[in-house]
């Protein structure tokens, strides 16, 4: 009949057991290098030797040396300098795609657990229909009306990975707005809207989750795009279209430019979903 | 304000209160018509089998019935329906009038979020304090039910505090808006039972002091008796006998009453605590018929044709059976 007075002391937060084995050396392992490379990405301009974008031709396709620690391209710009700056672009992007979905993702999870019945019934089936649409086609689509470059991908890529947001946090926002102290928040006369931030508050580990796992997709995402040169466009440093424009050095032999962008992505990326589910596992949240 | 009762000023006035789950012909009764007076400062006890409707009582009050339920009848709050109230008035009914205890402290608190904002959010929230006010009077709140370092409970959560320690910080919670009203659904029935007394006591001390009414739900009649003023019975969706606590526990007026006072333990006898034959009616389950006709030890032919409505006995004491001048005195000799 209702969830009231069903005491559950099993569901308390046991702080101790979960902060120790979150405390594994591999996850703090995942976590230093996450942080390593987001701060990377902040100060790559800083960091740089040189500008992204200055050419010398006199120094073209050098191999790896002191003054230029990964070479330079067909160009002569040197390749560490081009990495830092477009880490930024692909850290940018993938955060962007990430906070706008999720932010979503949460609004729709709240209102239709909030509300349920035909409200919850009419978001889950749209829902599931933009599920059944690939996020790069929406990409694509986008990239044919708007044009290539950052802003387009990002938006479409963020609002086609939405509905993934809002069907996993739907599911544990249910769970929280049905537990008892939210009806008794009801009924000290708080507002819904401080309400929803209470039930927010208890499915922040699954959004914390959900948003370090999905920034590594973002990642490849982005960079695929771009890759395909619906994204970033040449000359701006991006790390996929790095990959892609290095291709003819590639098979003139000089390998470092789609190689270094590539690893980056590689790196990046498994560090990111690692971390994710790392999170996943140890907040005790299920996909 | 007005009352057209001319007896003293209600609080809190309930009449008929028909509670129903369901609609339409599928629909089956919850609350058959319970009838209760809550006065300024009083403490009234309401006790029964589960089943009976005491909590929901306490829902239709709050004006907070699960899905699917229905309400009609009047509630009436210092003389202002409370079914007729906007959204406004309800949730400043709510959030300053009338406050709420619950059975389960724990499950009723948010785990993630400390105490002191647990206490201070809803009156920070409806303008009734500031801030710092409102974190001032937690903490006096917090000392006057027995917490010795109050500053530092406000910083704590709730997995950090015992679940006797966590029901004062209920207790507090319900006290925070000075509110009118208190509805207590059970405060002790999830506490040890060493626990149960000394909360009870900082209980009925801070009502007392405060000067609140209290609507008491519990299985405790001896817990009720002790402390309430007036007491009502309910069964089967009503209310089937009240009056003064007292009275109620020493000279019951409904067989009902009367059998349960007998079915309790004495540390005073050496008695086998005499149970009720058959189960609790349901409210659904009743018709034109005394709810407690098919237990009762003396059903008569009459009993079965209406189901009797409340009638005054004695005093202000009042009792749904059709038979108490006659077997009055067998009932009291029950429990003698």
């Amino acid at each position: 009949m209702t969830a009231v007075g069903t005491s559950d002391v099993l569901r308390t937060p046991r702080f101790g057991r979960r902060r120790g084995r979150g405390r594994s050396p591999y996850t703090v392992f995942l976590i230093v290098l996450c942080g390593a490379l987001v701060l990377t990405a902040l100060l790559g301009p800083l960091l740089a030797p040189y500008p992204p974008d200055a050419t010398n031709i006199l120094a073209a396709s050098l191999p790896p040396s002191l003054a230029h620690p990964l070479g330079t391209d067909s160009l002569g710009r040197d390749l560490l300098s081009r990495l830092l700056w477009g880490a930024q672009i692909s850290y940018a992007a993938a955060a962007l795609i990430v906070v706008i979905s999720i932010v979503l993702g949460i609004v729709i999870a709240l209102v239709s657990s909030w509300f349920g019945g035909v409200v919850d019934a009419t978001a889950s089936g749209v829902l599931n229909v933009f599920i059944a649409i690939p996020g790069m086609l929406v990409a694509i689509i986008a990239v044919t009306i708007l044009g290539p470059g950052f802003w387009a991908p990002v938006l479409a890529m963020a609002f086609a990975s939405a509905p993934y947001a809002a069907r996993i946090l739907r599911g544990t926002a249910q769970q929280e707005r049905h537990k008892a102290y939210v009806e008794a928040l009801g009924l000290s006369g708080i507002s819904t809207l401080r309400i929803n931030g209470h039930i927010l508050r208890g499915v922040s580990p699954i959004i914390l989750a959900q948003t370090t796992f999905g920034f590594g997709v973002a990642l490849l995402e982005f960079g695929a795009l771009s890759f395909v040169g619906l994204g970033i466009q040449p000359p701006t440093a991006e790390w996929g279209a790095m990959v892609i424009a290095g291709r003819t050095e590639m098979l003139a032999g000089d390998p470092q430019q789609t190689l270094s962008a590539g690893a980056m992505i590689v790196i990046s990326v498994v560090a990111f979903t690692l971390l994710g589910e790392r999170l996943q596992a140890t907040l005790g949240v299920g996909r | 304000m007005t009352t057209n009762s001319g007896a003293a000023v209600s609080l809190l006035s309930i009449r008929d209160l028909q509670v129903w789950s369901g609609a339409g012909s599928e629909a089956t009764p919850v609350l058959r018509g319970v009838d209760l007076d809550v006065r300024a400062g009083e403490a009234i006890g309401v006790v029964g089998e589960s089943g009976s409707g005491k909590s929901m009582t306490l829902r239709a009050i709050m004006r907070q019935l699960p899905a699917g339920f229905s309400a009609s009848g009047s509630v009436a709050f210092r003389g202002e329906e409370v079914s007729q109230m906007r959204s406004r008035r309800l949730a400043r009914l709510r959030s300053g009038e009338i406050g709420m205890i619950y059975q389960d402290p724990r499950a009723h608190i948010n785990p993630l979020w400390t105490v002191g904002n647990f206490l201070t959010e809803a009156v920070v929230a409806s303008g009734r304090f500031r801030k710092r006010q409102a974190n001032a009077r937690a903490q006096e709140l917090l000392e006057e039910v027995g917490f010795r370092d109050p500053a530092r409970q406000m910083r704590q959560y709730p997995g950090q505090l015992s679940g006797g320690l966590l029901q004062r910080v209920m207790i507090v919670a319900a006290l925070m808006p000075e509110p009118a009203l208190i509805l207590a659904d059970e405060p002790t029935t999830a506490l040890d039972v060493t626990v149960q007394a000394e909360v009870m006591s900082i209980f009925s001390d801070v009502i007392r002091t405060h000067d609140v009414g209290l609507v008491f739900v519990t299985h405790d009649l001896d817990l009720a008796a002790a402390t309430t003023d007036r007491m009502a019975v309910m069964y089967a969706g009503r209310v089937i006998e009240a009056g003064s606590s007292e009275a109620v526990t020493s000279r019951p007026a409904h067989p009902y009453t009367s059998a349960l006072l007998a079915s309790r333990p004495s540390l005073h006898r050496r008695h086998v605590p005499a149970g009720i034959p058959g189960h609790p009616a349901l409210a659904a389950g009743v018709a034109d018929a005394c709810s407690f006709a098919d237990r009762c030890p003396f059903v008569q032919s009459q009993c079965r044709n209406t189901d009797p409505a409340l009638r005054l006995v004695q005093g202000d004491s009042t009792s749904a059976c059709l038979r108490v001048p006659e077997i009055r005195e067998q009932l009291e000799r029950i429990d003698a």
